[in-house]
């Protein structure tokens, strides 16, 4: 038996056909749908940086307006107004493309904050457990016990006063709003984020592999940065993707109930629109004011959303191959 | 209760006293390893033997710290290299890891990260230990795949764990645990997750390894056909006591516990005349929180009598063979020298 142990030195060719093959990767389609959703996500980021560039400015064609005051909104589509306009004379592709901008910058600054400020706490919390666990997930459940439209009403003005609205001009008093919302959002997402990451860090800390960086002296933090968020991340992507949506959606509420992007100012936004067209009269005299900037809502939120579903799909099908 | 396995004259490269390793659960405290005590010299190898649950695993995961700080009661001495672990802190005791002792893990399926690339996964260690610059970390890991006898290394680095097969993922786990150049290696059941025949091959590139870089190797596995002639030393395991311990060939010849002869007698022999049915030791390990108050396996053994049930019999040399340390009180005294050579062809 020794003598076998001693003098077998398998030559590389032999082990290798000694060792099954796996098959190569055959990679499945996406699909014309999802295709369709990121030609109008793409779009919508595009149409909103072409007005950045161009500095395309704000016209107000009064004579426009007044013909949709009198109901022929039928008439004000034209080639100067390819969406028409609202009853003010303010073009809806216009105010559709700038509010675009707010709601996009808002949706992904706050999915961001959330999985950086939630992500990191998530992974402490599920790496370490213990202590740091129990405090991190006693305030985020806290958080979350809230109820979220007070929460953030309340955020958003005690992050006005703290921003003294006087020493401001027009221009960083939009900024400032982008921002407010960006950041009222982001806390309202974190504990939900945090709860995420917390718990896919717990699965993937008890796997082998966490133990073979470990037994290479790996650290702690670099057991974390490079050993579990790499495989944390990538699920994460589509989860972010439709939360997304889900930001877009509430800041929409927001404009609508006048606390959110825009509120007293000349600043577009989706749900500051839909607000604008929803009055009674106007819903009946002049539809389009409130149904596009839902129609783009709606597309918006349902592309977004479909993208991060069909990420999940392909990342959970590559997690069984694995 | 150290068994003098430098007889030789080699230095004693990993000496454990004594170790016990308890885990604090809702039911009770599971008594996973109790008071294991064995010294193993460099280059030496030394296999652990016992079935599921016997604590092999929990024994030289022990031995390396890596188990977590709750719940878990560990005592006992560790001394690798002649410093006591439990005395290092975090910092110099990673410093021990990957240089001084690296870990091959059961099944390579979950050893390796899955979305992290081979190149990175192997050049980590390097890095972290020696700082070598990146280019000069890959050129080794691609030196380190062609030993373990993985074809085309260069496109192998850039590939992700899927894209292989277990033998192969297997080899790079192991060319990963090699790569800072360990003066010891746990092997924890290295080929149980893998097909019969990579088995053979795996144990042989790892015999092979160990010969060229002079290492240490602690076999942890549950089938003595795979320790056979592989290691200098056996230590069978039953619920978390050694219950025999011996130089290879003197175990095979002389076993002298009940349950080292019931292990040896379920492998599969080739001379058995075909749908021979396959001897299996009868019941199952004891539970952990409340083991037996004799000998352990007394319930299981044929043998046993009242003083088995009442007693637990201390680990003990055989007269006149200081080497050779059993722990029972009816110890079985057959000559196995024929049973060995049937047993040879599976046992390789």
């Amino acid at each position: 038996m020794s003598a076998v142990a001693t003098t077998a030195t398998p030559a590389p060719p032999v082990a290798a056909a000694l060792d099954r093959v796996a098959p190569k990767k055959v990679k499945r389609p996406m699909g014309v749908p999802f295709w369709c959703a990121v030609t109008w996500v793409g779009g919508v980021i595009l149409s909103t940086t072409f007005v950045t560039l161009n500095h395309w400015k704000k016209e107000v064609d009064f004579l426009a307006g007044a013909e949709v005051a009198s109901g022929n909104w039928t008439k004000t589509f034209s080639w100067t107004h390819p969406l028409g306009v609202d009853g003010a004379g303010n073009d809806t592709l216009w105010e559709l493309t700038t509010g675009a901008k707010n709601s996009l910058i808002i949706a992904f600054t706050t999915v961001l904050l959330g999985f950086v400020i939630g992500g990191a706490l998530g992974m402490a919390a599920g790496y370490f457990r213990g202590r740091v666990d129990a405090v991190l997930s006693f305030f985020t459940t806290a958080l979350l016990s809230l109820p979220p439209l007070l929460f953030i009403i309340l955020l958003i003005s005690v992050l006005s006063a703290s921003a003294g609205s006087a020493e401001f001009g027009i221009e960083q008093g939009l900024q400032s709003s982008v921002m407010k919302v960006s950041l009222a959002l982001a806390v309202l997402a974190t504990p939900s984020l945090f709860r995420v990451v917390r718990a896919s860090t717990i699965q993937y800390a008890q796997r082998e592999f966490v133990t073979a960086a470990r037994t290479m002296g790996a650290k702690p933090a670099r057991v974390l940065v490079r050993e579990i968020l790499p495989n944390v991340a990538k699920p994460l992507l589509a989860f972010g993707l439709v939360s997304a949506g889900g930001v877009m959606v509430i800041e929409g509420s927001l404009s609508f109930l006048g606390i959110g992007v825009g509120a007293g100012t000349g600043t577009s936004a989706w749900g500051k629109m839909i607000q604008e067209g929803a009055s009674s009269q106007d819903l009946r005299v002049a539809p389009n004011i409130a149904l596009i900037p839902a129609l783009a809502l709606f597309l918006t939120v349902v592309s977004l959303n479909f993208i991060g579903d069909k990420f999940r799909e392909r990342l959970e099908v590559k997690q069984g191959n694995i | 209760m150290t068994s003098p396995s430098n007889a030789d004259g080699s230095k004693p490269l990993l000496e454990v006293r004594d170790l016990v390793t308890h885990f604090r659960t809702d039911r009770g405290i599971v008594q996973a390893v109790n008071g294991v005590s064995f010294t193993l010299g460099e280059g030496r190898t030394l296999g652990v033997v016992g079935e599921s649950g016997s604590g092999k695993s929990v024994l030289s995961r022990s031995i390396m710290n890596l188990l977590p700080k709750r719940g878990v009661i560990r005592k006992g001495e560790v001394i690798f290299d002649g410093q006591e672990t439990s005395k290092l802190d975090a910092k110099d005791s990673r410093k021990l890891y990957g240089v001084g002792m690296a870990m091959i893990f059961q099944d390579p399926m979950t050893s390796l990260n899955p979305v992290v690339k081979i190149g990175r996964q192997l050049t980590e260690g390097l890095q972290l230990h020696f700082g070598v610059d990146r280019k000069f970390a890959m050129e080794t890991a691609e030196e380190l795949l062609r030993s373990v006898g993985i074809p085309e290394p260069a496109k192998r680095l850039n590939q992700y764990p899927f894209e292989m097969s277990g033998g192969m993922r297997q080899r790079i786990v192991i060319a990963i645990a090699l790569a800072c150049g360990p003066k010891l290696l746990f092997a924890d059941e290295p080929t149980t997750a893998l097909d019969v025949t990579v088995q053979k091959t795996i144990l042989n590139l790892l015999a092979q390894q160990q010969r060229e870089r002079q290492m240490a190797m602690v076999l942890v596995t549950h089938d003595l056909g795979v320790v056979a002639g592989r290691t200098d030393e056996i230590m069978v395991m039953y619920a978390g006591q050694a219950v025999e311990m011996a130089p290879t060939d003197k175990l095979f010849t002389d076993m002298k516990h009940p349950y080292t002869e019931a292990l040896f007698r379920s492998i599969p022999k080739l001379s058995d005349p075909s749908h021979t049915r396959l001897e299996s030791i009868p019941g199952r390990p004891p539970n952990l929180i409340n083991p037996p108050v004799g000998c352990r396996f007394a319930p299981r053994c044929v043998y046993a009598d009242a003083k088995c049930h009442a007693e637990l019999p201390p680990l003990t040399p055989v007269p006149g063979v200081p080497d050779h340390l059993f722990r029972c009180w009816k110890p079985v005294s057959i000559n196995t020298h024929k049973l060995v050579s049937a047993a040879a062809p599976e046992g390789n």
